[in-house]
């Protein structure tokens, strides 16, 4: 009688409970998967996101240093150089196409424009090897300038240093302020020997003094600056073809900067990359503190115009006047006083950089069956440090 | 044995939790970067900022006794009697103002007291400065020195005198643990002649 028993403890799960523990089991891991799929969403997209914010913030810290320069005239402190309306020292061309864009790149944005003198990034000291004679023996002698009373032998403090100075800059002393033309440059080891004399551009660009050095004998171990003098640079949004999975290239902001011509830019330096997945790049002025920026249209959107003529002169620049004409101070009511203006009135320059992602993905999307690129936008506010000057 | 192979897991989890968050670590360092690298050009901008205050003549007058704004008009002074001090860069903070001791761009200097500030667990932060004379400002008409160039001394009173020329550097450190960031910023300003 104990072997029915035995046979009934012997008896395995039913089809019906295997069913039942099969259909849970896939309910579970459907769930599981569903939460694996949105952890692996978040990952990426956190990724993604940290990277575009990045970007932006790396674009808006350089661009505040940059600005800062704009408009700095250090070659002559005290005459503007002969910059012309065609190309003044500030300018914004805006809603320029951006060439070559797709589909999903920014078709427009901004260019904008700004000169200064830029100096070196290191001071030299006058040797004791410079051969110019002192003032009063070359006053007594009455003798026309020489080579030797114009040549200077410059420490720089490392033979890269000394390898950068160049004809064409502009050596200003810090004993008793002159700056002078550079016409040739020898570099030996640390220090360079350079021949100074009028500029060649001085006329058409403002870049340097258009006489020679004075007779003046400069103190032995004063420091001296060296500037690459009338630079021009542009910011813009261009399409690079940075990664070989995109032929079309991806919109890059970038930093052109060249010398400074009346007419047009052309970039003569290696371009820099500021930016990758650059969406947007919008810049604005006010002159009222911010109640109103030049660049916006009525309703706060972006205006729409472009070019020079009507995107900038009577655009941005007209619109700055009429605030200038109400808010501007005592005496600076107006941008029409020559192509420096920049730099006689304290203007708030307002930048938008907006970065993107670098893949489209549905999460970013607002409709989940498409794909976009998740954008976020900054704005930096300065007032340029050169705007607002009173010297000129 | 059972809880040997639970916790070997367990740290091949964490391994591969933090090796899939570096991203976000790499992030929050190079934040950390930006943001003390921003401390050391503020820093800088405010002993630039503390120098014009000062430089400022009816400012200059109002400096406490025994301060480090008095040396810096003391130096001003002895700059502007001995020309041959002029086009090197001199430290604010020199002990005797007098006889200034040269100030050496992107090495140890005096920290300015008055912008250091030192907290525990925080980040340290200090600026040192350096004033060099540059003469007279270039106004158009007027210039100085001999030879071609030369200028016409002005006539009468102060007010006819170019305004003097300076340049103020600030070599400003921002120092979290063992990392220092520095910042050098250079400002070129004009004061009245006095």
């Amino acid at each position: 009688m104990a072997e029915p028993a035995r046979q009934a403890r012997r008896r395995g799960f039913s089809l019906v409970e295997l069913l039942v523990a099969l259909v849970f089991t896939m309910v579970l891991m459907a769930g599981m998967a569903n939460v694996y799929k949105a952890s692996l969403s978040a990952f990426y997209t956190s990724g993604e996101t940290i990277s575009s914010s990045r970007r932006n913030r790396m674009s808006v810290d350089l661009l505040v240093e940059d600005l800062n320069q704009a408009g700095m005239f250090l070659t002559d402190l005290s005459v503007p150089p002969a910059v012309s309306e065609a190309m003044p020292t500030f300018l914004i061309l805006p809603n320029m196409a951006v060439s070559g864009a797709g589909s999903d790149d920014p078709a427009t944005a901004d260019e904008l424009y700004f000169y200064l003198d830029q100096p070196l990034p290191f001071e030299g000291t006058v040797s004791s090897a410079s051969t110019q004679k002192a003032a009063a023996t070359l006053v007594a002698e009455g003798n026309p300038l020489t080579t030797a009373d114009t040549t200077y032998t410059i420490n720089c403090g490392s033979t890269t240093y000394a390898s950068e100075v160049a004809a064409g800059q502009v050596l200003v002393f810090k004993d008793a302020w002159e700056a002078v033309n550079i016409t040739s440059a020898t570099a030996s080891g640390s220090s360079v020997t350079v021949v100074t004399g009028p500029s060649a551009d001085a006329g058409i660009t403002g870049s340097g003094p258009a006489a020679p050095a004075s007779r003046a004998r400069h103190l032995e171990l004063s420091r001296v600056v060296l500037i690459q003098p009338a630079q021009m640079v542009r910011y813009r949004i261009q399409m690079l073809t940075l990664d070989p999975g995109s032929s079309a290239g991806i919109p890059c902001l970038v930093r052109d900067q060249g010398n400074y011509s009346i007419t047009a830019f052309t970039a003569a330096l290696p371009q820099q990359i500021i930016a990758e997945n650059v969406a947007g790049f919008a810049v604005y002025l006010s002159a009222d503190g911010g109640n109103h920026w030049a660049g916006l249209d009525s309703s706060g959107a972006k205006a729409i115009y472009t070019g020079y003529d009507l995107g900038w002169d009577t655009g941005i620049r007209t619109e700055l006047d009429s605030q200038l004409a109400s808010s501007g101070r005592p005496g600076v009511k107006t941008t029409r006083i020559g192509p420096s203006w920049f730099r006689s009135m304290p203007l708030l320059v307002r930048v938008d950089i907006t970065t993107r992602t670098a893949t489209r993905r549905s999460e970013y999307a607002a409709n989940p069956d498409a794909v976009a690129h998740r954008l976020q936008t900054q704005s930096l506010v300065l007032v340029p440090r050169h705007a607002g000057l009173a010297l000129n | 044995m059972t809880i040997v192979v639970a916790l070997m897991l367990l740290v091949l989890l964490t391994i591969a939790a933090v090796a899939m968050s570096r991203n976000s670590l790499r992030e929050i360092a190079s934040s950390g970067f930006s943001r003390q690298g921003a401390m050391a050009r503020n820093v800088a901008d405010s002993g630039l900022e503390w120098s014009i205050h000062w430089m400022d003549l009816q400012n200059g007058a109002l400096a406490p006794s025994n301060s480090a704004a008095l040396k810096l008009t003391q130096l001003k002074a002895t700059l502007l009697l001995d020309s041959t001090k002029a086009g090197t860069a001199w430290d604010v903070q020199s002990t005797e103002p007098a006889s200034p001791s040269q100030y050496t761009p992107n090495a140890t200097n005096l920290p300015l007291a008055a912008l250091t500030l030192t907290a525990a667990g925080s980040a340290t932060q200090a600026t040192s400065l350096g004033l060099t004379y540059m003469g007279k400002l270039p106004v158009a008409g007027m210039s100085q020195g001999a030879g071609t160039g030369a200028f016409t001394p002005a006539a009468g009173g102060t007010a006819l005198q170019a305004p003097d020329l300076w340049a103020v550097r600030a070599d400003a450190q921002v120092t979290q643990g063992a990392v220092t960031f520095t910042h050098a910023k250079e400002l070129w300003v004009s004061t009245p002649v006095r």
